[in-house]
């Protein structure tokens, strides 16, 4: 325990050294402008950037990187609120209540609720992560090549089925993302495989590459499609930025329970931070006594799923700082991330890496206090990037995009590439496939690949091997039941229609 | 997504684990080395992807069929495909852009890519758009090549 505590201290030290600090202040303000720009989340934002770090130290890129995910939560809340249209995804709770506070004359209290339920919530779920962490890293010991497969087989699946409205549909994207995985040389064998002679495949298809098309390439084109639609309404916001003592107390409650949901939710892989917020909403709606009045202006209404979408992010950095396993697709973008900095993520990146992984929980605490000084005095300025038009935003963020891509390998094929990767998203996205599976199999296929022929090698061929350990049992059972139970479900809904 | 789509997509799925599975039994394999060998998992993938075919087409078949759904089915394919020559426009000026990069330059390349990118829905403010695209040009070249010292090209024609 006062090993840990003395990492923590490290963590600290390596959090609060000058330039540590300005990459974190640079992460969560890139990452409340991302939030608040309709269109482009904070995987989007990660994947642009990604390339930018690569002269950094891999603890300040992380930093900057995770700066941006959860700065884009508290940034996400401001166009919700203001204009009803959600930054990204997990803020389209907020915008039930939140809008409506706007239209009653209330946008600086919803605005204010948002920034102290964030703050708070934030803080605890980065505190419950610093207090987990060690114990999960601990158990994470146990695990060889045959439970590997298995948690990472456990997570893909996971994810397919709790994401989007249809497992096959998870499915198909979770097994074209492996597919594309496997594109290049075969590391164990050096054989080529799926390259069809072009030079640049030899080495696969690069993760920035494929995350800048399907993320960024792609949000613009669906983007481009909503500007036809017509302009927003921006509500402005009257009066001060502060809240009363009845709305503080209505909304204590509200936050505490949307952050221990936000942070359970977010270790769980395929859990997010929007399924969190639309639970924390519902439990509030369950638990008000004005229940009915959900929809109308409720603060609480804002306050559980703002608190709730900002621990989800500490809870699902657990599993990717202690067993290298992310669970959605913007914490496969930080997967990434380590490994082009050369940390190879896994179970043992803790005990490899402490230094590395305190420093990015210990950067959360201040990055939290910066967010809250940014959002609330200063959230009218934020504001002002609402009205830049989004026909001059959407090309920036397309030459942003190749320069991204450009500056890896001055690649011009690995542009074309991108762009094809933008349009797969977009048909995604047109035909309700999700993307989360896709991008985690790119990330996690070579490991899941490696860890199978690691543990066949070691039984010599015997598939036993994964039903061995207590660990790896329950990983696979676990992988079936995650397989099994959404056709069941799916088979009794369809039933109950007929 | 409508039935349609359903069965096109289990159609795309079998296609690909045919493909996928044809492209695997081309891999090389070496007489020594991990028992599992490099084509095993590709194999297991086009396998996973022919079930997944199957349980696309078995979720499209329990769907409710009537000549009602019929006819939402098409007017739904056409309103997502309503803005899809906006999408290919867009698509198009990108790959010209992407062409012109290495050719004339990222600086023109970028300045010509904005400009068109913009002009195409603000045209009254041209002067506006000019200045825009020309300084958000030299203003990412500025942060690429000076701050963070990337390597951009300057233009085949111009070398």
């Amino acid at each position: 325990m006062f090993e840990n505590a003395d990492y923590m201290l490290q963590g600290f030290m390596l959090a609060l050294q000058p330039h540590n600090l300005f990459f974190t202040f640079v992460g969560c303000l890139l990452g409340t402008i991302v939030g608040i720009l309709p269109g482009l989340g904070p995987t989007a934002g990660m994947a642009l950037l990604l390339p930018a770090t690569f002269g950094m130290e891999p603890a300040s890129a992380i930093m900057l990187l995770a700066g941006i995910y959860y700065g884009s939560m508290y940034g996400g809340s401001t166009t919700s609120i203001l204009i009803n249209t959600p930054g990204e995804s997990s803020s389209v709770m907020t915008a039930l209540d939140g809008y409506q506070m706007a239209k009653n004359g209330r946008a600086g209290a919803a605005l204010a609720i948002s920034a102290i339920a964030s703050f708070i919530a934030g803080t605890l779920g980065v505190v419950l992560l610093s207090l987990l962490a060690v114990p999960l890293a601990s158990f994470a010991l146990k695990f060889g090549p045959a439970e590997y497969f298995g948690l990472l087989l456990f997570a893909m699946m996971s994810v397919s089925a709790l994401t989007g409205d249809s497992f096959a549909k998870g499915l198909f994207s979770l097994l074209l993302g492996l597919m594309i995985a496997t594109v290049g040389i075969d590391l164990q064998s050096g054989m080529s495989r799926f390259t069809g002679g072009v030079p640049i495949l030899q080495d696969g298809i690069g993760f920035i590459v494929a995350a800048v098309g399907l993320f960024a390439v792609a949000e613009v084109f669906c983007t481009l499609e909503a500007l036809m639609k017509g302009p927003s309404e921006i509500i402005g916001i009257r009066g001060g930025l502060w809240i009363t003592w009845e709305e503080w107390r209505r909304s204590v409650w509200p936050i505490l329970r949307g952050t221990v949901i936000g942070f359970v939710q977010g270790i769980l892989p395929g859990g997010g931070a929007t399924v969190s917020t639309i639970l924390s909403y519902g439990l509030e709606r369950s638990l008000s006594k004005d229940g009915k009045k959900f929809g109308s202006g409720m603060i609480e209404g804002v306050a559980g799923p703002e608190a709730a979408n900002n621990a989800s992010i500490s809870g699902s950095l657990m599993p990717l700082l202690t067993l290298g396993l992310p669970g959605s697709g913007t914490t496969a973008v930080l997967l990434g991330a380590l490994i082009i900095h050369g940390i190879q993520p896994g179970p043992l990146m803790m005990q490899k890496h402490p230094e590395l992984v305190w420093g990015v929980i210990d950067s959360m605490y201040i990055g939290n206090v910066i967010l809250f000084i940014l959002n609330l005095p200063l959230v009218a300025l934020f504001v002002r990037i609402l009205y830049i038009p989004t026909t001059i935003l959407l090309p920036i963020v397309l030459v942003l995009a190749a320069l991204g891509v450009y500056t890896l390998n001055g690649s011009v094929t690995e542009l074309y590439i991108a762009l094809l990767f933008g349009l797969l998203g977009y048909a995604f996205r047109k035909a309700d496939i999700p993307v989360a599976p896709l991008i985690l199999a790119l990330v996690l296929g070579a490991p899941l690949e490696q860890s199978f022929r690691q543990a066949m090698t070691i039984s010599g061929a015997d598939l036993a091997i994964f039903v061995k350990s207590g660990i790896s049992t329950t990983l696979i059972a676990a992988t079936v039941i995650m397989i099994v139970a959404p056709l069941v479900m799916a088979k009794r809904r369809m039933k109950r229609v007929e | 997504m409508t039935i349609v789509m359903r069965y096109a997509l289990a159609a795309i799925s079998l296609c690909l684990a045919a493909g996928y599975f044809a492209a695997s039994s081309e891999i090389a394999v070496m007489a020594i080395g991990d028992p599992v060998g490099p084509r095993a998992f590709p194999m297991i993938i086009a396998g996973a992807l022919a079930v997944c075919g199957l349980l696309l087409a078995w979720e499209a078949r329990k769907k409710p069929v009537s000549a009602e759904a019929g006819s939402d089915d098409r007017a739904k394919i056409r309103g997502k495909l309503a803005d899809l020559p906006l999408v290919l426009g867009a698509t198009l000026w990108t790959g010209l852009y992407f062409l012109a990069f290495e050719l004339i330059g990222y600086l023109l390349a970028t300045a010509i890519f904005l400009f068109g990118g913009i002009f195409a829905f603000r045209r009254a403010r041209w002067m506006v758009t000019l200045m825009v695209a020309a300084g958000c040009s030299l203003g990412f070249y500025l942060l690429f090549v000076v701050f963070l010292g990337a390597s951009l090209p300057i233009g085949r024609v111009f070398e």
